[in-house]
C-alpha cells in the first residue's frame, strides 16, 4: 500500500505541474497534494489505531481542500462542503468503533488488539434488553465509518459530486488512495471481521450492492469524469464483497491493481479535457483518436484493464473475485457471484461506451474549439506511460505477491 | 543489485526508511505552502525532484518486502 500510494502521488505531482500550469495558484495546490501523501502514509504505515485515525482525518481535510481548490466555483464549494459532511457522518461511527475499542482492549494498538482477540470471543454488549456480540458491535462501526470514505452504497453521494475538482485530484484522491482508505481499514482489521459473522453478511450485502448500483448508474453518464467516478464506486464494491468472503489478500490485490488504471483512466480523461479545452461532455467529442493518439492510447488501455481484459492488470484480480464468489458455498456467494457477473458486463459496457463516443463517432465539437485541440506536453506523457506500464503489468507480476506463490491463471 | 545489496546482505534495518518515506511529502508540502514569492520554476523543480526521492525509498522498503523476511505482514483474517 505504501509503494502504491508513492508511486501514484509521484505521478500526479509530475502530471500536475503541466496540467495546472497556467494556474496562479499551482503552488498552493501542490502543497495540498504532498500534504495528502503524507496523511495517507502516516494512515498506511501506522501500527496503531489513533495513527491511523490521524492519517484518516487528515486525508479529508485535504480531500475537502482539494475538491474545492476553485474557490470562485459554486458547485466545487458545495461538492467539497458534501464530502466533508458525508465523511464526518460515517466518522461517528468509526470514532464510536474506535472509543469500544479503547474501553475493552484498553488500547488501540493493532498487535495488542489482533493478538487478545481470542480473550473477547464470548463478550457481548447490552443495549437495553437486547445483547450483541462485541465483535458484531465494533466491526459494523468500523464498516460504516469505512462506507464513507469509500463511497458504500448511501454514503456514496459525495463521489461523483467531488469530480468538480482538478482532474489530477480526481485521480489521486478519488480513485487511487483516498477512496481506498475505508477498504485497507477492513483487510487490517480482518481479524476482528472473521469472528463477526453478521457484520462480514452485512459487509458482502452492501458491497455487491454498491457494485452493481454504480455500475448501472455509470451507464447513461456523459460526464467523462462521472463515468469513471461511477466507475470507482463500483470497483470498491468488489473490494467490498471480496472482503466479506474472506478473500482479504484478493481485495487488496484488486486495491493495487484498481489503483494504477483507474489513476491512467483519470489522467489520461485530463488530457483529452485539457487537450479540448475544458470540454468534459462526451456527446462534444468524436474522432479524436486521430487528434489525440496519445491519450486515445492511454485511456484504451485503462479502460481494457478494467473491464478485465485477459492478461491486462484487472482481469488477474477480478477473475479470481469472481472465482471465490463462484467457489463459496453459501447464499452471499452466490449473491455476490451473480451481482459480480452483471457489474462486469456493465462495466464492459460503458467503458466501451465511453471509448466510442470519445474516439470513433463524428466529430461533435464546437467549430471554435477544434484548431485548439493539442496532444499533451512530456511530462504528462511520461507520468501516463508509468500508470500503463502499471495497469498491463501490474496483475501479471502482482499475484505470486499479493496471492501467493505459484497461483497459474 | 546495488539496493538488494543493502537491505538484504548488510541486514539494513529497513524500519529506517519508512520514516524519511513518510515525511518528505510532509517537507514537500511545506515548502509549497510556505515558500512565499520564491521563483515558481526553481519551486516545482524542487518538490519534483523530493516526490522522486520519495519514490525512490519507497522502491527500497518495495525491495525489502519482496526480498526480505523480516517487515510488516498484514495480519489476515484467513
Amino acid at each position: 500500500m505504501f509503494v502504491v500510494v508513492s508511486t501514484i502521488s509521484g505521478a500526479v505531482h509530475f502530471y500536475s505541474t503541466e496540467y495546472m500550469q497556467e494556474d496562479p495558484h499551482l503552488t498552493r495546490f501542490m502543497g495540498y497534494l504532498s500534504l495528502f501523501t503524507f496523511f495517507m502514509l502516516v494512515l498506511v504505515a501506522s501500527n496503531n489505531l489513533l495513527g491511523l485515525f490521524l492519517g484518516w482525518e487528515g486525508i479529508g481535510l485535504c480531500s475537502y481542500l482539494l475538491i474545492g481548490f476553485w474557490t470562485n466555483r459554486v458547485q466545487a464549494n458545495k461538492a467539497a462542503i458534501k464530502a466533508m459532511v458525508v465523511n464526518r457522518i460515517a466518522d461517528v461511527f468509526l470514532t464510536a468503533g474506535l472509543v469500544t475499542m479503547l474501553f475493552f482492549y484498553q488500547s488501540l494498538d493493532f498487535s495488542i488488539i489482533l493478538g487478545t482477540s481470542h480473550l473477547f470471543t464470548t463478550s457481548f454488549i447490552f443495549i437495553s434488553d437486547t445483547s450483541i456480540p462485541l465483535f458484531t458491535l465494533i466491526t459494523l462501526l468500523l464498516f460504516l465509518g469505512a462506507m464513507g470514505k469509500s463511497a458504500q452504497l448511501g454514503l456514496h453521494t459525495w463521489l461523483p459530486d467531488a469530480m468538480e475538482g482538478p482532474t489530477p485530484v480526481s485521480a489521486l484522491i478519488h480513485a487511487a488512495t483516498l477512496v481506498t482508505a475505508g477498504i485497507f481499514l477492513i483487510i487490517r482489521c480482518s481479524a476482528l471481521f472473521e469472528r463477526a459473522p453478521t457484520t462480514l453478511l452485512f459487509v458482502g450485502f452492501i458491497g455487491a450492492a454498491t457494485a452493481f448500483f454504480a455500475a448501472t448508474s455509470g451507464l447513461m453518464q456523459n460526464d467523462l469524469k462521472k463515468i469513471i467516478a461511477y466507475s470507482t464506486c463500483s470497483q470498491l464494491g468488489y473490494m467490498t464483497f471480496t472482503c466479506a468472503l474472506s478473500q482479504y489478500h484478493i481485495s487488496f490485490f484488486h486495491l493495487a491493481n484498481h489503483a494504477f488504471f483507474k489513476a491512467l483512466l483519470f489522467l489520461s480523461a485530463g488530457a483529452l479535457i485539457h487537450g479540448v479545452g475544458n470540454e468534459q461532455d462526451l456527446r462534444r467529442y468524436g474522432s479524436l483518436s486521430r487528434l489525440l493518439p496519445y491519450s486515445y492510447v492511454m485511456l484504451l488501455i485503462g479502460s481494457v484493464a478494467l473491464m478485465g481484459f485477459p492478461f491486462l492488470t484487472g482481469f488477474y484480480s477480478k477473475d479470481l473475485i469472481l472465482e471465490v464468489a463462484a467457489a463459496t458455498l453459501a447464499p452471499i456467494g452466490l449473491y455476490t457471484w451473480w451481482f459480480g457477473l452483471l457489474t462486469a458486463f456493465c462495466t464492459a459496457f460503458y467503458s466501451l461506451r465511453l471509448v466510442y463516443l470519445a474516439f470513433f463517432t463524428a466529430n461533435n465539437s464546437f467549430r471554435s474549439t477544434l484548431p485548439l485541440i493539442h496532444e499533451l506536453p512530456t511530462l504528462m506523457g511520461s507520468a501516463l506511460a508509468v500508470l500503463a506500464l502499471g495497469s498491463i503489468f501490474m496483475g501479471y507480476y502482482g499475484r505470486d505477491l499479493f496471492v501467493g506463490w505459484g497461483t497459474q491463471l | 543489485m546495488f539496493p538488494t545489496l543493502i537491505l538484504l546482505n548488510f541486514e539494513f534495518p529497513v524500519e529506517n526508511l519508512l520514516l524519511p518515506a513518510i515525511f518528505i511529502p510532509l517537507l514537500t508540502s511545506s515548502l509549497a505552502l510556505l515558500s512565499w514569492g520564491a521563483d515558481r520554476v526553481w519551486l516545482l523543480r524542487q518538490i519534483l525532484l523530493l516526490m522522486a526521492l520519495n519514490g525512490f525509498i519507497s522502491f527500497l522498503i518495495w525491495l525489502a518486502v519482496v526480498f526480505g523476511d523480516s517487515f510488516y505482514v498484514l495480519e489476515l483474517g484467513t
